[in-house]
């Protein structure tokens, strides 16, 4: 039984295989890869790789004078990895545009049984971190990764794919629930870790996707109603239970009211200070009576390196990232709707509602619109497997691309021959 | 709807893709509208963040990072008049904590807990203590209570508020706040009680400083070996630091205690008059000596003594670069007249001196003809339970009489000054300085008793400049004293029971023999008035202005000292006037019981002084009682009947004539009894003024006060209180006549002391404490050399038996003193020499 189960595996596995080679990239194809999304991006990642250095530098009595004194004093560890992660991420991305991305639709149960095997272990296996939080696997003694992250990539296909499977809108309510029970399992695996800041890009990431289908307008409304009286209680359970404790309720108080929270705010407090002082230019990355070099933003190098962005570079520089993120999603909408396979234009608008809620909510807590939850800005923020995760979203979205403009092309050529035969 | 342009181009430039993707184009492009909204929201908000909040925030920031530190230079020394430092400040390291505001969570003070732990084991190890102050006790009843430890109620009240905010226990009932503490700060649980306490002090003690937010001091004063193995462990003992501070250092043990005085933190009820100056809360204060009396020279906490420093600091508290620094200044160094040598000397030289007469007593009080004479008395004190003060307490001053500078001043008993070292003291310490006889009681210039015979020297010069005598007067002991208004029942007669060697006797002889027989016939001749003033002159009713904290008024006896009606009872210079008023009232309450009459406290109080106020409006007794009858009668409606028939009148008239100064009052006066009471310190310029032939000057114990850069701020010159303009004659044989208390040949009181030293003069005093005569208070006053006085010492013994007693003391102080000085003062005049050439 077994054995015949590996026979099985074999030739589906070589199978696999044969499809890959059978489509694998040619030179030809190349052509077709998306340059302006790639650039932007890089550009991104190095001027993030930039700013975690800048965040993770020490106090410096004066400016140093020359880029190369500021390597020799300051510490390079965390750019250095960065960038090895980067590397990681770039190698990541050639794997995701280089296997055919209908395959990966293909294999989208094994994908999304996979993706809660790993989650269900990461919970079993995973040591308490922070806020009690079980989120990173372990590798060697100075590495971790965060399963959850990946897992987006994951379920962006899975998503993709149920969507494109639909030959009409959803417009049932049955149907309605069984899409959110797909994507309900993994969200709440990651919502027990707890994780509620990624949970919630899964379920901003379902719910874009929803909406973009063209579910009938109806059951969005219950579904916002629905949304609504959950909360109520939600709301009024979090308020009795009592706020020490809370750390959601804090959080959402901090939110609103910063100021009477002193001590447990003060990463909010800090954070919008250094915007605020960085003025229009900012004070440069290594500077004396930096917030940044100083350390009075924790996790400046993570989910508060926005806070350095602007500290740093100024309104300017914060505006110029935001601007290039505008950049990246309208490119990306862009490429959404000039795709004509239905999965390629899904996986690529998932990539791009996964980019927007970490973009939206990482600044908008940041700069104090939004209440904090700890997820990482795209490209910029210190970590591997976020950067690893969105290179490897890049490379799927390069993947559809090629392919689909390949195709066109050789249908075009191919009507062109008909035409001329 | 109409498209973005973008998305318009796409669908015109492939139009047929469309439809197949599925994608719901207008639901798109609502997407976008609402994301431009959004990125609208975001540029709007960083916008306003930077464009028009920027400066609030940059200033916030600069606020935030930066912190100005106040600093505090040493306290200034204290030197002896030949540069030995008494009192110095040294450099000290202390141990300081400080918690990350950033790290809050339950797992960071876990983490610091244990640091705290590690921390109070490792000073401990070194034989230090941590500070140990927590507000919370446990109770009889073994629960835990707060107790702030503040000497007011409204004082613990705001220790409470500020406890129960600093500690966030406001939704904790006090029963659980102890609890509540070891849970929220997670207080290992098999650590024993002791320890969690020590832990919880140092946590209260940071959050206590939370609001400054800068590392708070967890121990004072560790040694090189904490230091260093602090800094090895500094990593794990996350913030933990080493700051460096100051620490006073009394090096001489017990010399001089009295005069140096010792440092102390300020108490809760001065806080805030000390506050006003600028001084910090956990500033060290002068409490007794010339650390109180010079805290505004000594102190470095003076506003304009105090340093800054602008630092800029990681959010570790770890300062990263200073940004303005303004060096604090010491405080000014004190020089004393004094000399720590001499001080030695007199210290012991006063020790023994108490000690072998304490011996002399012991030994008198188990003599059978002594038991025998004082039978009556000791059965007395043994119903009374009373004991037989012996001598246990003394005080010595030496004087220069030509400046009033104080050479040595010694309190005995004393106590050890380097229990103060570090200005703070355990509660075990305390008690350990406070045993015995009140040993921090400055006797020197803070007791007062009645002189006896030393006073003698006073009457003598008013008679003389009164001319109620002259320098050839002579006048025989006649046994019992007699004259107008002297009470002839118990007359007073001289000490000596030979009154054939007090015959024809000059002043000078008198004073030789001390003869009260003499001095009674002069202070008659005198009045009390006349003698008053000649004290007054000499200084004996005014203060020394010695710059020495607690000094008393002395004051000489008549009538406006016995009872001034000016004055509130409670504030009379003697307890008289306050024990006739007591007497009266409750004779007069009992007589208002008897008859049924109820007096309010006003109406009493009222009769009661306008009885006491009779004693000094008429000239003769006699005259007293119409008006005590009317008092009684008008003011406290008594009927006739009552007061004939039970001599209310004459009960009344014999508790204020109490109050009347008699005749008999001012020949007592006029040999130092009486209610004359005057210090020491006070005595020693009096005798000054007689040995330099009329300069009264304040005494004084600073010569100089040097700034911190050697510079002399203050060079104190002797100040002249009084000049008595009369003729230098007199002066002379008073001085003859204590020239001859110390000689054989003449058989002075103090003879066989001095037998082996011709160059001392002084006199006696025994005044009459109690009927027995071990307890007479003992005083000695001396000046050598006989000519042109160089150095005056003062010896009050209490309890001392009597006055020549002090004489050994007195001697070995002089002696000393002459032969150092004659060795210094060659080397100066040599130097003086050498420089006039």
């Amino acid at each position: 039984m077994v054995r015949t189960w590996i026979e099985n595996f074999r030739i589906w596995a070589k199978a696999q295989v044969q499809t890959i080679v059978d489509n694998r990239l040619t030179r030809r194809m190349m052509r077709y890869f998306d340059w302006p999304l790639f650039i932007i991006v890089m550009l991104i990642s190095l001027f993030g790789i930039v700013c975690v250095f800048s965040a993770t530098s020490s106090e410096v009595v004066e400016t140093p004078r020359s880029i190369m004194e500021m390597l020799e004093t300051q510490s390079t560890y965390y750019p250095a990895r960065q960038l090895r992660n980067l590397l990681v991420g770039l190698v990541m991305m050639v794997i995701f545009t280089y296997v055919p991305y209908k395959l990966f639709g293909s294999w989208s149960n094994g994908i999304y049984l996979l993706n809660l095997a790993v989650l269900m272990l990461t919970k079993l296996l995973a040591e308490v971190g922070r806020g009690g939080m079980q989120a990173y696997l372990r590798v060697g003694s100075e590495s971790a990764f965060q399963p959850s992250e990946f897992g987006k990539v994951a379920m962006i296909i899975c998503f993709a794919k149920v969507f494109s499977d639909r030959k009409k809108p959803i417009s049932k309510l049955r149907d309605l629930m069984q899409m959110g029970i797909y994507m309900g399992i993994p969200t709440f695996l990651i919502l027990i870790q707890p994780d509620f800041g990624t949970a919630m890009v899964y379920a901003f990431v379902f719910i874009l996707m929803i909406y973009i289908s063209g579910t009938k307008r109806s059951l969005l409304y219950r579904i916002l109603f629905a949304a609504v009286l959950l909360a109520i209680p939600v709301w009024y359970y979090m308020r009795n239970t009592s706020s020490g404790d809370n750390f959601r309720l804090m959080r959402i108080m901090m939110w609103l009211h910063p100021e009477n929270y002193p001590d447990d705010a003060r990463q909010i407090i800090n954070g919008q200070i250094a915007i605020g002082s960085g003025g229009l230019f900012g004070k440069g990355i290594v500077s004396p009576g930096s917030f940044a070099s100083l350390g009075y933003i924790s996790d400046d190098h993570t989910d508060f390196i926005f806070a350095i962005v602007c500290e740093s570079f100024g309104l300017i520089g914060g505006l110029a990232l935001v601007a290039a993120y505008i950049l990246i999603v309208a490119r990306l909408v862009r490429l959404a709707l000039s795709v004509e396979d239905p999965y390629g234009a899904y996986v690529i608008f998932g990539v791009m509602a996964m980019l927007l809620a970490h973009i939206i909510e990482n600044i908008g807590m940041v700069i104090g619109l939004l209440p904090v939850t700890g997820i990482p800005l795209p490209f910029v923020s210190y970590g591997g497997s976020n950067l690893i995760t969105n290179f490897a979203a890049i490379g799927l979205v390069q993947n559809v691309m090629i392919r689909t403009r390949y195709r066109n092309r050789l249908r075009r050529i191919h009507t062109s021959r008909a035409i001329r035969l | 709807m109409k498209l973005p342009k973008f998305i318009t181009d796409i669908s015109q430039r492939e139009p047929k893709q469309h439809p197949t993707n599925r994608l719901f184009l207008g639901r798109m492009t609502i997407l976008c509208v609402i994301l431009s909204l959004i990125f609208v929201a975001i540029f709007g908000r960083m916008n306003i963040m930077v464009r028009s909040m920027g400066e609030t925030y940059a200033e916030t920031a600069s606020n935030k990072s930066t912190k100005s530190i106040t600093l505090y230079g040493m306290r200034g020394t204290i030197y002896d008049t030949n540069m030995n430092p008494l009192a110095y400040d040294r450099t000290s390291y202390n141990v300081t904590f400080y918690r990350d505001p950033s790290r809050a969570s339950a797992a960071d003070r876990e983490a610091y807990t244990r640091v705290l732990l590690e921390a109070i084991q490792l000073i401990e190890s070194n034989g230090k203590t941590t500070v140990n102050d927590f507000w919370m006790r446990k109770n009889e009843h073994g629960q835990w209570v707060f107790n702030g430890g503040a000497s007011t109620d409204s004082a613990e009240a705001s220790r409470k508020r500020s406890f129960r905010t600093n500690f966030s226990l406001t939704n904790v009932s006090e029963d659980h706040w102890f609890d509540s503490l070891l849970s929220k700060y997670s207080i290992p649980e098999d650590i024993d009680d002791s320890m969690k306490v020590k832990i919880l002090a140092l946590w209260q003690e940071s959050r206590m400083n939370a609001f400054n937010s800068t590392p708070c001091t967890i121990a004072y004063d560790v040694g090189f070996e904490t230091v260093s193995e602090i800094e090895v462990r500094s990593d794990e003992l996350d913030g933990i630091d080493i700051s460096e501070s100051s620490t006073r250092v009394y090096p001489q043990g017990t010399t001089a205690c009295h005069v140096v005085g010792y440092i102390s933190k300020i108490s809760s009820t001065r806080l805030d008059e000390y506050r006003a100056q600028g001084y910090p809360n956990d500033a060290f204060i002068g409490a007794d000596g010339i650390e109180a009396s010079l805290e505004n020279q000594l102190s470095p906490y003076i506003q304009y003594r105090q340093g800054s420093r602008t630092v800029e600091r990681n959010t570790r508290g770890k300062v990263v670069r200073d940004l303005d620094y303004t060096a604090p200044q010491n405080g000014n160094s004190v020089v004393l007249t004094i000399d720590t040598d001499l001080q030695k000397v007199m210290a012991d030289a006063l020790k023994s001196t108490i000690d072998d007469i304490r011996v002399m007593q012991e030994e008198t009080i188990v003599n059978e003809h002594w038991l025998y004479l004082n039978q009556d008395i000791l059965d007395e004190y043994e119903a009374a339970g009373k004991e037989i003060q012996l001598a246990s307490s003394g005080a010595m001053v030496a004087m220069d009489p030509n400046t009033g500078r104080v050479l040595g001043l010694v309190s005995y008993p004393d106590f050890d000054l380097s229990y103060f070292n570090g200005g703070t003291i355990s509660m075990s310490d305390w008690a350990k300085v406070q045993e015995g006889n009140d040993p921090l009681y400055n006797r020197a210039v803070s007791a007062k008793d009645s002189p006896g015979s030393i006073f003698k020297l006073c009457t003598a010069l008013a008679g003389l400049a009164e001319g109620a005598i002259t320098v050839d007067t002579r006048i025989s002991d006649m046994g019992a004293f007699t004259g107008t208004g002297i009470d002839t029942t118990h007359a007073p007669r001289c000490w000596t029971s030979d009154i054939n060697r007090h015959r024809n006797q000059t002043i000078v002889q008198a004073i030789k023999n001390s003869c009260n027989y003499f001095f009674y016939t002069v202070s008659y001749a005198l009045g009390a008035t006349n003698i008053y003033k000649w004290a007054a002159a000499l200084g004996l009713t005014s203060k020394t202005n010695i710059e020495l904290p607690g000094e008393t008024t002395s004051f000489v006896g008549n009538q406006d000292m016995l009872y001034d009606p000016d004055l509130p009872i409670s504030q009379q210079a003697t307890y008289k006037p306050l024990i006739a008023a007591n007497a009266i009232r409750s004779k007069l309450l009992s007589v208002g019981e008897e008859l049924g009459i109820e007096y309010d406290e006003e109406r009493i109080s009222e009769a009661v002084k306008k009885l006491l106020d009779i004693s000094v409006s008429y000239d003769r007794k006699a005259e007293w009682a119409q008006p005590i009858r009317e008092v009684l009668l008008y003011d406290l409606n008594i009927p006739a009947s009552y007061l004939n028939s039970h001599y209310v009148g004459n009960t009344i008239t014999t508790y204020i004539q109490e109050l009347y100064w008699t005749a008999n009052e001012t020949i007592m006066l006029g040999i130092g009894q009486s209610i004359t009471q005057v210090s020491p310190i006070a005595v020693a310029r009096y005798v000054s003024a007689i040995a330099n032939g009329g300069t009264v000057y304040d005494a004084q114990i600073v010569d100089k006060i040097i700034a911190p850069d050697g510079s002399v701020v203050m060079d104190k010159e002797p100040v002249v209180a009084n000049q008595i303009y009369t003729s230098n004659l007199y002066f002379e044989k008073i001085r003859e006549g204590m020239e001859d208390v110390t000689s054989m040949e003449d058989g002075g009181t103090a003879a066989k002391y001095f037998a082996d030293v011709d160059y001392i003069a002084a006199k006696t005093g025994t005044s009459q404490r109690t009927d027995l005569d071990v307890e007479n208070n003992a005083w000695e006053v001396l000046y050598a050399p006989k000519e042109n006085p160089q150095i005056v010492v003062v010896i009050y013994i209490q309890n001392g038996y009597a006055g020549a007693n002090c004489s050994p003391a007195g001697k070995e102080t002089i002696v000393y003193y002459l032969e150092h000085a004659s060795r210094s003062e060659s080397s100066t005049i040599g130097a003086d020499f050498s420089m006039t050439e």
